[in-house]
């Protein structure tokens, strides 16, 4: 059996490199049918526009990671952004810092809900959460309504935290500047990644994802770990359901869901995380989330006939989704696990 | 299963039976008609605003009881279950605005034959009601909208339209109109691509909106058909700093596009007003019920619905036609609040 | 002797209704290795748990250092006192990386929130160099052969200042090369002071290694041997309670009557195997072996129709057939039996009954494909009876059955469409002794009535017990056959199968 020993060797049989290289091909090819693709205006804005669906790749991530999976996080983005507004309205606070703290806060108990589920009664993760998803959402819209909050009746809180940004400038495109969603964004890529590579709980949460019981035997906590996890997606899906009501100036509590669900786990397969849990890099994540919000975002300019969107996202999920699962497979076989045909 | 309660079934089942039937003769020419609208949901501004139109037609006539119900969710079966009971309630007219006029056929095939009269709204395509109450022809309302559009524009420029869904029959037919109208009267008004869709997403509207801005800066006016689409074109134009060059047109309401009307990225809104759809849908069945003339050119009563139009679709029901829409720009928009300063619509 | 380490004295543990360690002692020595046997169900795993700490005894009392820790030692005591017990999933991770494996559960005992990237690797390099092997401490464990992960799995345990390993039915999953290798580094770790306690079944391995043998039968101590005293035939008798006796089998495959049943020519397949004869005769039991990748398995396949080889030609009664898929083979009469019997073999969750006649159940349709129940029935109660298949009814789970009896079903799945050649991969994998020489009887009774067996095994041992000639498989090709097995010793055998290639290499 040989192995790759030499850095170019090893580079090569990453998942990352070839989604890298995929990336910058299809940057070429809209820069050179696009010309306002590669503006700064249009970059800024895709990093000010793709923050939210980042922050669920990063927190569906987490989970999936775990060989656990959680499905409400869409439910859990748009009750943690409506309670927060209405809240915000009814007792008149106009702050962002609280619309954080509440958001969080309802974020975090919502995911530890679905980890009480989870533990308590060893349920499967897909089944818990496809029910609360429901549970939340239709929780929402029978306890609270369906009356949807616009610009005008929205505490500026939100308008404001929409416009902030950083290194102001005026151009004639507008007002350029890295916004504070992105800034956000990035915060959370670099403690999710910290979190998973260099803390015990990381570790642990691989080692659930590889083998559940021997993490139980190797003295990991597996219990609080799951709490930990589906917190997690709570407050990260929470964080983005008030970065969407910022960015959008408008709450509507059918927003969210429904729309983003797929992209987000097509985001998160695409870049290289297994399905069964325990493999997955913050990395492979990133650019999964990279492909798909520049395919999402540009199919206008390049010319792709509206009727035909779905269609090509479609197309370009399953081939993408199909070409990861082989690619992976024959890496495995090149490394000399041997592939037998089964009898039956 | 024990003979007692059997019995006790049966006895129900007769007692019942013998209600039903006693119920029928009930009915008399001399008590008020009863009027009833059936809307798709409660609970939201749309049809808060009707239930004041069609309350209004009651009082505005003494033999007529008009009210307003249905159900919290926009729920087909739910509507199906609504109408029965105002059958067996013997009510003399049933307004609908369907959530879906297919799954309607059967429960208004029952009214009719037990002599109630339906009139639907936003129906057009409806296979069995005596009568289609449309506030316009869509294709009007489509040139109308272009018409205020090309007037800001001047004559010329690149405009972009967007719809719902690629599959709403009422979209397309807005930007059908629109399309047609500016193709024949304005040569200079090109599109920027063809329509596209938003799926009545706000977001969705917003990033399109901003990728449709970039990749052609010439681009000077987005027409959108539904809701989400005014509010998300008005924040792209704004982030990019396009206001007075660039501005969005199209169906909203001023609830919704009222802040971007008055900061300019928002030019003309259109929509059409429930009350008065209301109260001319109560008003076309009062005139069935009392055998009054329902033709071309009758006035009913409401801005708009003053020089009717009827045509009957390809199942044969009369539609009612009016050119009630209402436009809103920054001049009329405080029209629009109500005493607290809220918009009404 | 050495000092005791270890000291279980007069052990009782009773699970509702069963006996499973009755008045049961053990001593082990520091710098020990001793092995434990006894069959399936004997009490091995119940005594492992009960020094583990994962099991309380009823009576008697665990001695460790002289220390009594009566009956309720704990897990975390035997842990601190250097007790550790490697299971035989070896609860690893394969998704981690072998310093990870290693060095973890260290981190987590000392409480630590961070890791220590650096510190994770010296402690894994360190650990391996100790056992001086080399395993590259980056790569994921998933990449490592099976004797490689028990070699992480010591690794850990020796990170946690293991005193005294406990492995449980170790070389079960592991070829015969790498039982070697797993065998040198537990010489080394006995060099340097660590006693080893291996859980087995399997009886070859006990005396390469051991130093003392325990026997446990019916959870009674059957007594403590030198392992240097015993023999197999002993040793099988002191588990079992019963004398088993190995019967080669007689077949002249050139003699009078021979009528070959399946004959392969020339066949061969890329990067496979190549240039394959061989003749499979009714009433012969034919042994093929040789080491994982020799291409064994990958002949057999092709054998049954599961993949086509690139040239040659296979008959089968005389005429030269085309096989597309395994529905030919087993219309022409073969059948096959994988090595991988939870994978391949069996419903675990349907009935007995069900297993056995999945294979035959097409032929027992009547009219509008109703299946004839009295058939069904028949067919089922027959093979129970013939393979001797330990159950209360037929209608249990499958998962329900020891291993041994498992097989068993496995068997009669396999021959109730009476195939005419039988092709089987590694039918006692994981079987205890009894049940392994139950299986090799009817295996032998088959060919007596008439079947053409093709035996493919691991283990010399069991070829020259039950064939009546051998085939060695060598990097694709046949590169020997021996006869009159019962002349033959096994060494010279297991020499032409390890032997390196020279002269095909060079070409």
């Amino acid at each position: 059996m040989k192995r790759p020993k030499t850095f170019i060797n090893r580079v090569l049989h990453r998942h990352e490199t070839y989604l890298t290289l995929i990336i910058i091909l299809f940057s070429v090819v809209t820069a050179n049918v696009a010309p306002a693709f590669l503006t700064a205006g249009n970059i800024l804005s895709l990093l000010r526009g793709g923050a939210g669906l980042g922050l669920l790749s990063l927190a569906f991530f987490v989970a999936l990671i775990s060989g656990g999976i959680d499905i409400s996080f869409p439910a859990i983005a748009i009750s943690a952004q409506y309670i927060t507004v209405r809240t915000m309205l009814a007792i008149d606070v106009n702050s962002l810092v609280f619309a954080f703290v509440l958001a969080s806060a309802i974020g975090i108990v919502y995911g530890l809900i679905n980890a009480f589920l989870i533990t308590r009664f060893k349920l499967p993760a897909l089944i818990v959460t496809l029910g609360t998803s429901n549970l939340y959402h239709g929780g929402l819209l029978q306890f609270l309504g369906t009356e949807s909050v616009n610009v005008g009746g929205l505490p500026t809180a939100f308008s404001d935290f929409g416009r902030m940004s950083l290194f102001q400038i005026s151009t004639e495109q507008g007002t350029l500047g890295i916004s504070l969603f992105f800034v956000i964004f990035v915060i959370a890529i670099v403690l999710t990644w910290f979190i998973l590579r260099h803390t015990m709980l990381g570790r642990g949460i691989y080692a659930i994802g590889g083998d559940e019981e021997a993490a139980r035997r190797a003295g990991f906590n597996v219990s609080r770990i799951q709490y930990f996890i589906y917190a997690y997606v709570g407050f990260l899906s929470a964080i983005m359901g008030i970065i969407h009501v910022s960015m959008i100036q408008y709450a509507n509590p059918t927003n969210i869901v429904g729309t983003i669900l797929l992209r987000v786990i097509a985001a998160v397969i695409l870049g290289g995380t297994s399905i069964s849990g325990g493999r997955g890099t913050v990395t492979g994540t990133l650019l999964g989330f990279v492909l798909i919000v520049l395919i999402d975002r540009h199919l206008i300019m390049l010319g792709v006939p509206a009727e035909w969107t779905d269609f090509f996202v479609g197309i370009v999920i399953v081939l993408g989704v199909l070409a990861t699962h082989i690619r992976l497979r024959l890496e495995r076989k090149r490394l000399g696990e041997l592939v037998v045909e089964r009898a039956h | 299963m024990k003979k007692t309660t059997l019995f006790v079934v049966l006895a129900m089942l007769t007692i019942g039976l013998a209600f039903a039937s006693g119920g029928q003769e009930e009915a008399s020419a001399d008590e008020p008609y009863e009027i009833v609208m059936v809307v798709k949901l409660e609970g939201v501004a749309w049809f808060d605003n009707m239930r004041l139109g069609v309350e209004a037609f009651g009082e505005d006539h003494d033999d007529v009881i008009a009210w307003q119900t249905g159900a919290d969710t926009a729920d087909p079966a739910a509507q199906v279950r609504i109408i029965e009971d105002l059958i067996a309630q013997e009510v003399d007219a049933i307004l609908i605005v369907p959530n879906d006029p297919e799954s309607l056929v059967p429960v208004i095939e029952r009214a009719r034959s037990r002599g109630i009269v339906v009139v639907t709204h936003e129906a057009s395509n409806i296979q069995n009601a005596d009568y289609d109450v449309e506030a316009f022809d869509n294709l009007q309302y489509g040139a109308h909208m272009a018409s205020v559009m090309a007037d800001w524009l001047g004559g010329e420029g690149v405009w972009q339209p967007f719809v719902g869904h690629l599959t709403s029959t009422t979209h397309n037919e807005w930007v059908d109109g629109e399309e047609a109208f500016l193709a024949e009267n304005y040569p200079g008004i090109v599109l920027a691509n063809e329509r596209q869709e938003e799926n009545e997403n706000q977001q969705v509207a917003y990033e399109r909106s901003l990728e449709i801005l970039r990749s052609n800066p010439d681009v000077r006016a987005i027409m959108g058909s539904a809701m989400s689409t005014v509010p998300g074109a008005a924040q792209a134009i704004e982030e990019l700093g396009l206001i007075g060059q660039v501005a969005a047109f199209g169906t909203c309401l001023p609830s919704v596009a009222g802040d971007y009307i008055e900061n300019g990225s928002v030019e003309s809104i259109h929509f059409w007003v429930p009350a008065d759809a209301g109260y001319v849908s109560a008003a076309v069945a009062y005139r069935a019920l009392k055998g009054m003339d329902i033709s071309e050119g009758i006035d009913l009563g409401r801005p708009g619905y003053e020089n009717i139009i009827i045509k009957e679709n390809a199942n044969g029901v009369p539609i009612i036609y009016g050119q009630a829409w209402a436009d809103v720009n920054i001049d009329n928009l405080d029209e629009w609040r109500d005493a607290s300063g809220d918009y009404e619509l | 002797m050495a000092e005791a380490l270890l000291e279980v004295r007069n052990i009782s543990k009773a699970y509702i209704g069963v006996q499973a360690l009755d008045d049961f002692s053990i001593t082990i020595c520091e710098g020990e290795v001793h092995c434990l046997v006894g069959e399936n169900g004997s009490g091995k795993s119940t005594l492992i748990k009960s020094i583990s700490g994962a099991v309380q005894p009823d009576a008697g009392e665990i001695v460790i250092d002289g220390t009594s820790y009566g009956t309720s030692i704990t897990a975390i005591d035997a842990i601190r006192q250097g007790i550790e017990v490697i299971y035989q999933d070896l609860s690893l991770f394969p998704n981690l990386t072998v310093a990870e494996n290693i060095s973890l559960t260290g981190f987590i005992e000392e409480g630590k929130r961070l890791t220590n990237w650096k510190r994770v690797r010296e402690i894994a390099v360190q650990t391996l160099s100790q056992l001086e092997e080399e395993i590259d401490v980056e790569l994921p464990l998933d990449r490592l052969s099976m004797a490689q992960r028990q070699i992480v799995a010591i690794s850990r345990a020796l990170t946690k200042g293991a005193r005294l390993i406990i492995m449980d039915e170790p070389t079960t999953a592991i070829t015969a090369e790498d039982v070697a290798r797993l065998f040198n580094v537990v010489r080394r770790l006995n060099a340097r002071g660590v006693s080893m306690l291996f859980v087995s079944h399997k009886l070859d391995e006990v005396f390469q290694i051991a130093d003392t043998v325990t026997v446990v039968r019916d959870g009674k101590k059957v007594g403590d041997y030198d392992a240097k005293s015993l023999d197999e035939t002993e040793l099988t008798y002191l588990m079992t309670g019963e004398m088993l006796e190995y019967k080669p089998f007689e077949f002249d495959p050139e003699g009078e009557g021979a009528r070959s049943l399946l004959e392969a020519r020339g066949l061969s397949r890329e990067n496979q195997y190549e240039g394959i004869d061989l003749a499979i005769h009714a009433g012969e039991v034919v042994g093929l072996t040789g080491l994982v990748g020799s291409g064994r398995t990958e002949l057999a396949l092709s054998l049954f129709g599961m993949t086509l080889p690139d040239s040659g030609e296979i008959l089968f009664e005389g005429t030269p057939v085309k096989m597309r898929g395994p529905e030919d083979a087993k219309r022409l009469g073969i059948s096959y039996l994988p090595e991988d019997r939870h994978g391949q073999g069996l419903f675990e969750d349907q009935t007995i009954a069900d297993n056995i006649v999945i294979t035959v159940v097409d032929r027992m349709k009547r009219f509008f494909g109703i299946i004839d129940n009295n058939k069904r029935v028949d067919t089922w109660r027959s093979w129970i009876e013939k393979l001797k298949i330990k159950t209360p009814s037929a209608l249990h789970a499958v998962s329900t059955l020891s291993g041994g009896n498992q097989q068993r079903v496995v068997l009669a799945k396999w021959l109730a469409p009476e195939p005419k050649v039988f092709l089987i991969d590694g039918p006692t994998i994981g079987v205890d002794v009894l049940s392994k020489a139950r299986i090799h009887d009817v295996i032998q009774d088959l060919a007596r009535a008439g079947m053409g067996v093709l035996l493919i095994s691991d283990e010399v041992s069991e070829i020259m017990q039950v064939c009546s000639r051998a085939l060695i498989m060598r990097r694709g090709r046949l590169v020997a056959e021996f006869r009159n097995l019962r002349s033959i010793d096994e060494a010279e055998i297991q020499a032409v199968v390890a032997e390196p290639d020279t002269s095909e290499e060079a070409s």
